[in-house]
């Protein structure tokens, strides 16, 4: 009897022990709002403002340019490399509430082009995030915001126009707001 | 007597410089870039939107391109557009293999930052990216015959000459 209750506790600790790893190694969760999301010149982008679990904030833009395409550096000149492509950018311009809080991040890093210049620097193909730490404007209240998105996707040999310093109306959460959420 | 040869004489010597030094020929001036690489090759023409309505003007060019006896074909490209500017970039190294892929052609280039992308300017030309070819027949219509840059891969001279002679010329016999 007295081995059963013994057989059995430790039964209980090891899926106490299993279970307690498991919900202490995974990741905070980080909420994640969405700002916008749309489709141009055949590449689908999707802002997100994200809490991280340091309590800084996130803006993020994901680019999903159609299937064999990939995008560019978001290091590649304004106006392209020798004119050729243009960068993926997300911005926030000179009226935005968000303010900048660090550099723009990649969710990949961008290579040298098999073909072509090789400073025309390219992300993989498929998709590519850009995260951008912002400051949210002060207070409870949502407002209304602005960022600019820039991008341009091809091929081996083929390209889609490109899309510059896209205005991206948004509604933002002051920071109290997103605090409370 | 006299004033009748002194006449004829004038008359001969306007005739004989006329001959012997011909006036620069005047034509009206031409409503687009022309470039001619080699004279036996092809035609390179890029069309503005300046330069009048397009299917008047493809009807014109697909004139002269008959003239030339080349085939017209309509371009789409823009300065940004990588694969476009391989292209150019061969043509412009006279690359042999680009060179004779193109033989008897006239190409119609048309910038997509200037006639835009799907804009009721262009008529019927529909497509999902550049570089984008049509083939025209002799009134500068499309003949439905069309490729794009996916056709050939990676955009080197290796690439894109055979797939581009296939469709200017068909199929190697």
């Amino acid at each position: 009897m007295k081995n059963k209750l013994h057989h059995r506790f430790i039964i209980a600790s090891l899926v106490a022990l299993v279970f307690g790893s498991f919900v202490s190694c995974t990741p905070a969760k980080e909420e994640r709002i969405s700002l916008a999301s749309f489709t141009e010149n055949y590449v689908e982008v999707a802002i997100h403002l994200k809490k991280t679990s340091t309590g800084g904030h996130i803006l993020s833009a994901t680019f999903t340019p159609p299937e064999g395409y990939h995008m560019y550096s978001k290091d590649i000149p304004i106006t392209g490399t020798d004119g050729l492509g243009r960068p993926t950018l997300l911005e926030l311009t000179s009226d935005s509430l968000m303010k900048s809080g660090g550099t723009l991040s990649e969710s990949v890093n961008a290579e040298v082009p098999d073909f072509g210049p090789e400073e025309l620097l390219v992300y993989p193909v498929g998709a590519v995030t850009l995260s951008l730490p912002v400051n949210l404007p002060p207070g409870n209240d949502w407002v209304e915001d602005e960022l600019s998105i820039t991008f341009m996707a091809c091929s081996a040999s083929l390209c889609k126009p490109p899309v510059v310093g896209k205005i991206v109306p948004v509604r933002v959460p002051g920071a109290e707001a997103f605090a409370q959420k | 007597m006299n004033k009748k040869i002194t006449l004829l004489l004038i008359g001969m010597s306007l005739l004989a410089c006329n001959f012997l030094f011909p006036q620069t020929q005047r034509s009206t001036p031409k409503p687009s870039d022309f470039q001619d690489p080699e004279p036996a090759g092809f035609s390179i023409v890029r069309l503005h939107p300046s330069d009048g309505e397009l299917q008047a003007l493809l009807a014109s060019e697909a004139q002269k391109a008959a003239a030339l006896g080349r085939l017209p074909v309509v371009e789409f490209d823009a300065t940004w557009c990588p694969p476009c500017q391989a292209i150019d970039k061969a043509i412009k190294a006279e690359n042999e293999l680009i060179l004779n892929a193109y033989a008897g052609t006239y190409i119609v280039r048309l910038d997509v930052d200037e006639w835009g992308w799907g804009d009721s300017r262009l008529h019927d030309f529909q497509f999902n990216g550049i570089p984008v070819f049509f083939k025209l027949d002799a009134e500068g219509k499309q003949t439905g015959e069309i490729i794009d840059g996916g056709a050939w891969g990676e955009d080197i001279p290796e690439n894109i000459a055979p797939v581009m002679d296939t469709f200017f010329h068909g199929p190697p016999k």
